[in-house]
């Protein structure tokens, strides 16, 4: 896989705020605040679903969580919800330890995959909800509801029944909902898995640009690696209840802390083995350059678009050579499978050249830049 | 080529040679025969035959037995018999509503051993289940035995053959079907909603006033309606359980028929019968129709 990314601040916290001013009155929609995870976990009978984590999302931040199925996603969420407690650990939501407070006393937004939108209400109805229960005054009431819908562009639906709705009209509806009340943070559990491509990426953009302007922070799980990437100003990877790295998705995909990791996000070339300072010496006896010196038992990872061929190659670079195996054609990129002495080694090349495809079974020489070179170095 | 021509041959040369649709009616069209004929025969015709013989039959056409019905023992009667309904329907639903939540929140053997409990008891006999009553409430009954032992009375209680027993028979017995009908609703609520009106700041009766109660009102009102109907024409059981001393307007009828062999009267009776529970359930559709909770728009 192969993403662009798009440049964002490393900690992502400091999303430009620019209030949201309805018709009259006072702005509505206040910045989202803090999340602290202090190891909480989570044990269903002797299962560990959430193990350890310790996390802190910064207020305004945009954090996904991402991970395989059964991982702990639904889990954190739902902790941070309070529908589930924690079996130990605390929980912050500000300075404020809420691990027992009921989840109606949370002031926490949750976005739910099937919308859970209420039938018997109408739009409208829906959206005032969490106002009417507040015991908010009516008329701030319609200017708050008017002002959410306005935000999600559903104005016009005001009066529509829930079931009148499409997907994904369903799910702004839904995220009006969650807004409208000003939370202290937003949850979203896979919110747009069930749309489809087109709607989903839209939506990806909606979501995204409302959060900048509200400030809000959100945590939103996904199983979705590229929607984790386009949204995320921090993603947090889960495997087995336990969180494996929590960074900018552009160091997840160039830095990844171990080898589950780096095979999460996009394809990798692992080589296991031994960091001798200058060199790494793969199992197989291989040695391959470095660029920083480093001892131990480790994992190096060169993706696919690091691989050059034959002219390519420079000064420094480790030279190798392969038999390619097979070629695939998709799109603005040619997709090279190598067989070679260190195992099998996957390639990417752009199309810029009218060069052909190499034919199978050529033999080619390639290398990569150390510097490109990520070591894992295990324990 | 001509392989595919012989085909299109076969297809337009169906029997009827119609097209799908068409034939698609037909097939509906004679499948509806039979049970449209089944109803006119055994529920339209025996109904005017009623309707002509409450309006006095081979001597009628006249509404002297209609006239017969508005003495006020008539009225009180109809009356009583709507109030013991209405009773027994409240009663049953607020039995009934904890326990289908109960059944349908909670995933254990248990529930799902309550649930076969809940369909065999339909199966029973209705005249065995108010016999058994007779044998638990009597003045030697279980019940009264051990509310002696726990010196909770020192005479028996008359639980039986009065108005009492007719009670605990009627709710008994009616008390599955309230059951049967509210338990699919509730399991068909999402839980997710629940989960949301919690998580916009709704405690949890809130939560249940304004989310689960609404979404559960179809399958109360559809309970309601059976419960009600079925108390009205109910017969066994206060017979059995009142001892007499209960009477409803089904009774009525059956005094008329044999105490008084007056059949054109009996047949009036019913029909009024027919009616009001008709107008009931109009009534209730109206207030708290399913069409209404979930209405078409708002206009
Ligand atoms: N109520 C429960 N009782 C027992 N085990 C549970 C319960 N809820 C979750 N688990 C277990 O906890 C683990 C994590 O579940 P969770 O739903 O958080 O995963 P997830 O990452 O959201 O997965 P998915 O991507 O499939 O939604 C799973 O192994 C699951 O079986
Ligand atoms: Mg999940």
């Amino acid at each position: 896989m192969t993403t662009a990314f798009i440049e964002q601040s490393a900690s992502g916290a400091a999303a430009p705020r620019a209030a949201a001013r309805p018709a009259s009155g006072k702005p509505i929609g206040t910045a989202g605040v803090g999340v602290r995870f202090e190891s909480l976990a989570k044990r269903y009978n002797d299962l560990y679903a959430v193990d350890g984590v310790n996390l802190d999302v910064a207020p305004g931040e945009f954090l996904s969580i991402l991970g395989p199925s059964g991982s702990g996603k639904t889990t954190v969420l739902m902790l941070i919800a309070g529908f589930v407690s924690p079996s130990s650990g605390r929980l912050l939501l500000g300075d404020q330890d809420i691990s027992r407070i009921p989840p109606h006393k949370r002031d926490i937004g949750v976005v739910f995959q099937n919308y859970a939108l209420f039938p018997h209400l109408d739009v409208r109805r829906n959206v005032a909800f969490p106002l009417e229960v507040r015991k908010v005054a009516k008329d701030e009431i319609a200017r708050r509801v008017a002002w959410a819908l306005e935000r999600v562009h559903m104005s016009q639906y005001a009066d529509r029944r829930v079931s009148q709705l499409s997907g994904g009209q369903q799910q702004r509806v839904a995220l009006a909902r969650a807004i409208v009340f000003e939370p202290r943070a937003l949850l979203m559990d896979e919110p747009l898995a069930a749309l489809d491509r087109n709607l989903r990426v839209d939506m990806q953009h909606e979501i995204r640009s409302l959060q900048r302007s509200l400030g809000q922070t959100v945590i939103y799980v996904t199983h979705d690696q590229e929607e984790a990437l386009n949204l995320s100003d921090r993603v947090a990877v889960m495997d087995h209840g336990r969180l494996q790295q929590v960074d900018t998705p552009k160091n997840l995909y160039l830095r990844p802390a171990n080898p589950f990791v780096a095979g999460f996000f996009g394809e990798a070339n692992l080589f296991r083995g031994n960091a001798e300072a200058a060199a790494f010496v793969t199992e197989s006896g291989a040695r391959l350059p470095l660029a920083r010196s480093a001892r131990g038992k480790a994992v190096l990872c060169v993706r696919p678009e690091m691989i050059v061929f034959g002219d390519k190659q420079k000064e420094g670079f480790p030279s190798l050579e392969g038999t390619v195996v097979e070629t695939r054609f998709q799109g603005s990129i040619l997709r090279i499978s190598l067989r070679t002495p260190l195992g099998p080694i996957m390639a990417v090349r752009h199309i810029n050249t009218t060069d052909d495809a190499p034919p199978e079974g050529t033999r080619l020489t390639f290398g990569w830049d150390p510097e490109l070179g990520h070591l894992m170095v295990q324990e | 080529m001509g392989n595919a021509t012989s085909i299109s041959h076969s297809i337009t040369d169906t029997p009827g040679g119609a097209d799908w649709e068409t034939q698609r009616r037909r097939v509906t069209v004679t499948l509806l025969v039979v049970p449209i004929a089944m109803m006119a025969l055994l529920f339209l015709v025996p109904l005017g035959y009623l309707v002509w013989l409450s309006l006095g039959g081979p001597s009628g056409p006249n509404v002297n037995s209609y006239r017969q019905l508005a003495a006020p023992v008539y009225l009180n009667l109809a009356y009583y018999t709507l109030q013991l309904a209405f009773i027994v329907t409240v009663a049953c639903a607020v039995i009934a509503y904890p326990l289908a939540y109960l059944l349908a929140n909670i995933e254990s053997a248990v529930s799902r051993l309550m649930i076969v409990g809940l369909v065999i008891s339909l199966w029973l006999s209705v005249l065995a289940r108010t016999y058994s009553w007779i044998i638990i409430l009597q003045r030697n009954g279980v019940v009264n035995d051990l509310l002696q032992q726990a010196g909770i009375t020192s005479k028996p209680l008359p639980l039986v053959y009065n108005e009492t027993g007719v009670y605990i028979g009627m709710i008994h017995i009616l008390l599955p079907y309230m059951g049967m009908t509210l338990y699919p609703t509730l399991r068909a609520i999402d839980g997710s909603l629940v989960r949301s009106a919690l998580s916009l700041g709704a405690s949890p009766w809130t939560t249940f006033r304004r989310v689960y109660f609404p979404l559960s009102l179809s399958g109360l009102v559809s309970g309601s309606i059976l419960v009600f109907t079925m108390a009205i024409g109910f017969f066994v059981t206060p017979a059995i359980l009142g001892g007499g001393r209960v009477n409803t307007i089904v009774m009525a009828i059956q005094n008329q028929v044999q105490v008084l062999v007056d059949l054109p009267l009996a047949a009036a009776t019913s029909v009024v019968l027919l009616l009001v529970s008709l107008l009931i359930l109009v009534v209730y559709e109206r207030i708290a129709g399913v069409e209404r909770i979930f209405g078409k728009g708002r206009q």
